[in-house]
Parts: structure tokens; sequence; C-alpha cells
């Protein structure tokens, strides 16, 4: 958090044309309608 | 075997989140959306999600008490990624109720039969799950202090996976 890194994992990656995404969840339904506001997002090649 | 780094940062709305946001994504640009409009290749449907004002906004839970699917997804079809340095920006709203919590996430390496989803909960948890076999499996589960949730907070979420 705040720049430090929470976790690192191995995993093997699936075969196959991949994609990416982005989700908002909630637990339980409701009346409310709660909203997950995406300001941006950007995928880089990493190092 | 693929190595995987998660890391996630925050800054408040106030404190010029811009210079927090995703900071030290390396490497060549593969795709950059700010939301100004709906060319991004996102998959979009009205009421669950939409674009507007800038944000794609998710809606969780649009079709109220009786929905059985209380999430909602955006995938981006037109940009296929599999290693990569992925960020995203976002605001999270109030939690539903004390035992009823709105999460975001960040979905990567996304297959036909499988996905992981490295979510941030209104309850300051951060969870790994992989989708794999019709089933989620938790992977991991974090208190993360650093979470915010003061209205109009921008949190920033990076995946490293290479």
């Amino acid at each position: 958090m705040n720049g430090s890194q929470i976790k690192v994992m191995r995993a093997l990656m699936p075969t196959g044309e991949l994609h990416f995404g982005v989700s908002a969840t909630v637990m339980k339904a409701s009346d409310a309608n709660p909203v997950v506001e995406i300001k941006s997002f950007k995928l880089t090649t990493g190092e | 075997m693929l190595r995987i780094l998660f890391a996630a940062a925050t800054a408040v709305a106030l404190c010029a989140p811009a210079a927090f946001a995703c900071e030290g994504q390396t490497g060549k640009v593969i795709f950059e959306d700010k939301f100004t409009d709906d060319t991004g290749g996102w998959t979009l449907g009205a009421p669950d999600s939409e674009i507007k004002n800038g944000s794609l906004l998710l809606h969780a839970n649009a079709h109220g008490v009786d929905e059985k699917n209380t999430s909602s997804v955006a995938i981006n079809v037109t940009f296929p990624a599999g290693d990569g340095d992925y960020c995203m920006e976002f605001v999270l709203p109030k939690q539903v109720a004390p035992d009823n919590d709105v999460g975001a996430g960040l979905h990567f390496w996304i297959s036909d039969a499988s996905r992981f989803s490295f979510m941030i909960w209104t309850n300051k948890v951060t969870t790994l799950s992989k989708f794999s076999g019709g089933k989620w499996d938790q992977i991991f589960y974090e208190k993360q202090a650093a979470i915010k949730l003061e209205p109009n907070a921008v949190n920033s979420l990076r995946v490293v996976a290479k």
C-alpha cells in the first residue's frame, strides 16, 4: 500500500488469447446500487 | 511457472492523486483509457456499466434486491494481453451496510476457462482469487489499513504479471 508491495506469488499463466477487465461487486443484493467509479486504466509491457 | 507481483497504492483526491497514481509502471504503453469516450473496447451494458463524465461506472447491484448476480464486470475485448504491468485508479463507494461490503477488482489473465481477480473491499480487505472449473478459489486475504474510503478518495491498484 502507498507504493509498497502486498504480495509476490507464482502462478501458471493460461494459454491462448488472454484479456483483462474490471469489476464491482457487492456481497448481498439490496435496494442500494453502489457504484464503483473507474477513473483510469493503463497497461504497460513492464520491464 | 511465472512470477506475479501485486502492489497497490492509494491517494486522496485532495492531495494531487495524479502524482501518486500508478507510480512506477514500466515499459511501453500497450493500452491506456481515461474514459473520455467509449472507444476503449470494453464490454459495456446499461444499467450495469456505462462510461459517463470521464469515468467507467460499474453498478454492482443495478437490478435491486432480487438480483442474483451482484457483480458488474467490464472486459476489454479489443486489446488482448497476458504479461504486463496493469494499473487502475478508482473511487470506492460507501459500504451498503456494516455487513454488506462493496469491492472493486482488476481481472487479468482472462481466458475462456479461467481468470484471476485482485479485489479491494470497503472493509479494508484485499483478496486475490482464481476462477477455474466453474468456481472461484481465494488465494489470499489480507487487511490493508491504507485503503481510502473517504468520499472521492482515489485508490490505485497495480498488478505486475510476468
